[in-house]
């Protein structure tokens, strides 16, 4: 006899997402307002191959982001609220696309029998209404995200490699803060991030890894958020204040 | 190293006025005009509507229109006779981190009274089923090119916002607002509750699945839901039942109010120290906002004043960023002193302890007299 609960709120927090995988809880059928759920299965369970076969996670991300963006297109017309529906995306993560989920940032978990505490890994699958973070680190809606900004950018999905294959720092000081809401500044972050290169040892200096320069230089530019409308400025103006600024970096 | 965008010497909070009018078609350009109140004054507070109220009254689109007519302390920046519009642009910042927009749109500016004052003028229309939880106008004025400050001043480079004045908070639902909207009230048992402690006046659930935390009120307390309930006419002299219920109302809403700004910035102090472990730079606090459940938000954001060590915080994350800079002892002491000694003085909690101790003192002296 089964003995699960029926959940149709957000889910609190891992501790909740570990109780619906052992399936003390099960998550509320959603309205799937014209999706083809079978065409994004399909697409989840060959990123799930693909993962197991140790193809690069850049390529595996890249097809499926594409897929679920040009799938979730008449959401986007008839019922964009869905989208910022919490409970919408936990259960395409806990449904649809778990295997790709637990593949893609559990996989090192023991038999689900086993766990007690349930790991941070967990919070993959979960989401906060309304947080950057939360949205950009959240397993399927993270995709959905870096597909809409390269689409909002120039109408393709020719610039999603910019996204997912570069150091994952950049995603992460881009998408999980407010930098991450304009195309315009995302794309232009990535293209000046992705340019820093270790600096070797010297007899005077010491090595600067890549990522110790590309902490420093987001840094500055949230600084520069904090007095600059970037939101004002033209792609050609901000590249240059993100190139000036990235001159600067030792 | 050059700071970009430095903090120019001339950035001014200016003087402005929202006219808000609204349409119940999608189409058509009728609008009627809405009564927001503090709409004709700068202030630190937001100007807040919320859209759910507009669109239960058969709204479908708003359009705010912000104006600013007078000194707004950035004519400095201009030379004689020149156009505003040639080193400066006024608009709107929009911002919504839940439909996940970040955009400028542009208004107008002109010299006026012989170039001594400059006056803004922006329109922003807005349909009310795109508001999908906040959404935030920020009028701005921003510099046009690289300008020079009056001589010997430090001047600012393109795109520097040198002037600003109330945000537009625009919530889909969910008003913030003192104790009576932030939650649901339950008067329950707590004897026969198995998650509230026996004996406690209350109990707070800021975890509760609905829009608003629960307040449990405990119905076991002798005379507690009796005084609770007594009409309160605000007029005339108040009776000895009435002194004790806004009494009690202000005890109970200092010790909610302590209690839910406890937790709410010890899971702050939380958050920020995982992302000092995370990244010991880490120096970016204030998007711990954003991390906070929706219930926790809504404290943050209400009673953003009670929570920061300093009063003017114009939003939720400018205090994250406040507690998330504090020392552990800090912190501590803001909890156990500063925070609730200033909500009982807002709260008038010592005069109203006076109040009915001094009743208790007459009632003791009449019946000695009887």
């Amino acid at each position: 006899m089964s003995t699960s609960v029926e959940v149709n709120r957000p889910l609190r927090d891992k501790g909740e997402v570990l109780q619906v995988l052992k399936g003390d809880k099960t998550l509320s059928a959603i309205a799937l307002h014209g999706i083809d759920i079978k065409k994004l299965e399909a697409a989840a369970l060959k990123a799930t191959t693909e993962l197991a076969n140790s193809v690069a996670l850049g390529t595996v991300d890249k097809a499926l982001a594409i897929v679920l963006h040009e799938e979730l297109a008449p959401i986007r017309k008839s019922a964009p609220g869905v989208l910022n529906d919490v409970v919408f995306w936990q259960w395409l993560a806990l449904n649809p696309f778990r295997e790709y989920s637990l593949a893609r940032w559990c996989s090192d978990l023991p038999l689900l029998s086993e766990i007690v505490e349930p790991p941070s890994s967990l919070g993959r699958l979960t989401l906060t209404s309304g947080s950057v973070k939360s949205h950009a680190r959240h397993s399927v809606r993270r995709l959905y995200i870096y597909a809409e900004c390269c689409y909002l950018y120039d109408g393709s999905y020719q610039h999603l490699g910019k996204i997912l294959d570069a150091d994952q720092d950049i995603p992460g000081a881009v998408f999980e803060r407010r930098l991450g809401l304009s195309p315009l500044l995302a794309m232009a972050l990535f293209d000046v991030a992705s340019q820093f290169t270790p600096t070797k040892k010297t007899d005077s200096a010491p090595s600067i890894s890549a990522r110790t320069k590309r902490r420093e230089f987001f840094k500055q530019v949230n600084l520069l958020g904090s007095t600059v409308s970037v939101e004002f400025l033209s792609e050609v103006e901000i590249v240059k204040y993100l190139t000036d600024i990235a001159a600067d970096i030792p | 190293m050059t700071r970009r965008g430095s903090t120019p010497f001339l950035q001014e909070i200016f003087k402005a006025v929202l006219l808000v009018e609204v349409s119940k078609s999608l189409v058509d350009d009728t609008w009627e005009q809405f009564d927001l109140p503090s709409a004709d004054q700068t202030t630190w507070e937001d100007w807040t509507l919320v859209a759910d109220g507009l669109k239960a009254d058969g709204f479908l689109r708003a359009r705010f229109t912000v104006v600013s007519e007078g000194k707004t302390g950035l004519e400095a920046y201009l030379s004689k006779a020149s156009n505003p519009e040639d080193v400066m642009a006024f608009g709107f910042i929009e911002l919504s981190t839940h439909v996940r927009r970040r955009t400028f749109h542009k208004g107008h500016l002109q010299a006026a009274s012989s170039g001594k004052f400059i006056s803004a003028r922006a329109t922003f229309d807005l349909k009310l089923d795109d508001v999908l939880g906040d959404f935030i106008l920020e009028p701005v004025i921003v510099a046009t090119s690289d300008l020079s400050g009056p001589k010997g001043h430090v001047g600012v480079t393109t795109g520097t916002i040198i002037g600003t004045t109330n945000i537009i908070r625009i919530r889909e639902k969910n008003p913030e607002g003192p104790l009576g909207d932030i939650f649901d009230y339950q008067w329950i048992s707590f004897v026969n509750s198995n998650h509230c402690a026996e004996g406690e006046l209350f109990d707070i659930d800021l975890s509760a699945d609905g829009e608003k935390p629960v307040l449990y009120l405990n119905e076991d307390i002798e005379h507690f839901h009796g005084i609770m309930n007594t009409p309160d006419n605000k007029t005339g002299k108040p009776s000895r039942k009435l002194s004790a219920r806004r009494t009690l109302d202000s005890a109970v809403a200092v010790e909610v109010m302590t209690q839910c700004l406890a937790t709410v910035s010890q899971k702050i102090t939380s958050l920020a120290a995982e992302r000092r472990e995370e990244d010991s730079e880490e120096d970016e606090f204030g998007s711990i906002f954003d991390e906070l459940t929706a219930h926790e938000q809504s404290i943050v954001e209400g009673w953003r004043n009670f929570l920061g060590v300093t009063h003017a915080h114009e939003n939720g994350q400018s205090v994250c960023a406040e507690i998330s800079a504090l020392s552990p002892l800090a912190v501590s002491n803001h909890l156990s002193s500063s925070m609730p000694r200033w909500i009982r003085s807002q709260a008038e909690i010592e005069i109203a302890a006076a109040r009915i101790i001094n009743n208790g003192l007459q009632a003791d002296e009449s019946e000695d007299a009887g």
